[in-house]
């Protein structure tokens, strides 16, 4: 019967150690980072970290002209407790001024706003709107077209040019409204398409990511996360029996 | 650079005293050594190690930037500042498979510094000539990545991450003292025996 013999090759390289050492230090090094940090994804899926952005930003009532620097992040509160009865709240809402999908669901916005008046917590909520321009066909949107769509003002521009600005479905938005027609934060943000719904917890991360919201679910998620450790108001006496 | 940098100061003098070593300058220490090459490998050595760890700080800067409303930990010095360079997510990551530059090049250096360990281990391997090349290559390589990101931190985001710069000092070193050992080798100088003088 033939057998055969493994022998150690004694000329061969001393590598083995080295490995060892080497993935040692490695293992070390990572478990060193990951106990000494607590990073979180940036994104817009729930649980990231949405981006921040700094553009100019316009409140409803201020002269068309008059934009000011508006800084995502400086709007946040990095110290919230985690306690959802306080802090404030963010609706960001992607929108196209030619987009028709956003013009017949503008009303969303100025209905909800109503609602959070009438329940007593429109000071949980903020509203920051960002104006994109979509590189479609016939989509050419401008200060004064956001402005317009904004406010509910008279230009002929909305709707890739079929619907005056006026006419359009819902009050006054609240909160401030983004100029992206560069779409630089859209590409950052990068969401599908518009209009697209979220909204973040008072430090910035995403509690609900909405998309299009065709189930229309914004306000009872808003809802949700408003009460989910309950709270002293007619909102969540009644979200909570 | 402030107080806060004092790690910094700690990485750079590993990675000069240990380039420093390389260097003909080093041989003022040859006493400490069996040879000319137990003196570049093991001050190689100090090198990469000075590289992996400011890789390893890098990756750590990066994971705090990513901590909710977490900011650098660096100084806001003028032209230094890794917060604006580590926190920006288009150049913070390789463009491939978003890996942080901090984990890619904690990897590249663990890799180099496992190449040294084998070099000065086993000298008479009868291969040893493939571990000296991929030695070379390594930092030759990853000199690619790093123009393009001092391209950027100048042309693009106008700061410099000091973390960063120690790192592709690190590299660069390191590619001139693996060339430093890729020539011993091609001399004919390379010894076999790892205890003769």
């Amino acid at each position: 019967m033939r057998t055969s013999r493994i022998e150690r090759n004694e000329s061969g390289a001393e590598w083995m150690p080295a490995a060892i050492f080497m993935v040692g230090l490695l293992i070390v090094s990572f478990i060193f980072v990951y106990a000494n940090t607590n990073g979180v994804k940036t994104g817009i899926e729930k649980g990231d970290m949405a981006p921040d952005f700094t553009a100019l930003a316009h409140l409803p009532g201020n002269d068309t002209s008059d934009w000011f620097s508006y800084r995502l992040y400086e709007n946040l509160d990095f110290n919230w407790s985690g306690n959802h009865s306080e802090g404030v709240f963010t609706i960001i809402e992607f929108l196209d001024t030619d987009c028709p999908y956003c013009w017949d669901t503008a009303h969303k916005l100025s209905s909800l706003d109503s609602q959070l008046t009438d329940y007593g917590v429109r000071n949980r909520v903020q509203f920051v709107i960002i104006a994109v321009q979509l590189p479609i066909p016939g989509h050419v949107s401008s200060i004064e077209e956001i402005v317009a769509f904004q406010e509910k003002l008279p230009h002929p521009g909305c709707k890739s040019d079929g619907a005056d600005c006026s006419t359009r479905p819902g009050e006054v938005h609240p909160g401030v409204y983004i100029d992206d027609t560069s779409n630089e934060i859209f590409e950052i943000f990068g969401p599908r398409g518009t209009p697209h719904y979220m909204i973040l917890k008072p430090n910035g991360i995403v509690g609900w990511n909405g998309m299009t919201d065709s189930l229309d679910e914004i306000g009872i998620e808003l809802a949700n996360l408003i009460c989910k450790d309950g709270g002293e108001n007619q909102l969540c006496n009644e979200i909570n029996g | 650079m402030n107080e806060m940098d004092w790690p910094l100061y700690l990485y750079l003098l590993f990675i000069f005293s240990g380039f420093f070593l390389t260097t003909p300058f080093g041989k003022k220490f040859s006493s400490k050594f069996n040879n000319d090459q137990s003196r570049i490998i093991s001050g190689s050595l100090i090198l990469a190690f000075g590289g992996y760890l400011v890789s390893t700080h890098t990756y750590y800067i990066h994971e705090k930037l990513h901590e909710v409303g977490g900011n650098s930990g660096c100084s806001a010095f003028s032209v230094f500042n890794c917060g604006d360079v580590i926190s920006n997510g288009s150049y913070n990551t390789d463009p491939f498979f978003g890996i942080p530059w901090g984990v890619l090049g904690m990897l590249s250096f663990a890799t180099m510094l496992f190449i040294l360990l084998v070099l000065r281990n086993s000298p008479e391997d009868p291969k040893i000539v493939n571990w000296i090349n991929a030695l070379f290559v390594i930092p030759a390589l990853g000199m690619l990545p790093i123009l393009w990101l001092i391209y950027v931190e100048i042309f693009k985001l106008g700061v410099f991450c000091q973390y960063c710069t120690a790192a592709h000092i690190a590299n660069l070193f390191l590619l001139i003292s693996s060339y430093m050992i890729y020539d011993l080798h091609h001399s004919g100088s390379w010894e076999k025996n790892k205890n003769s003088d």
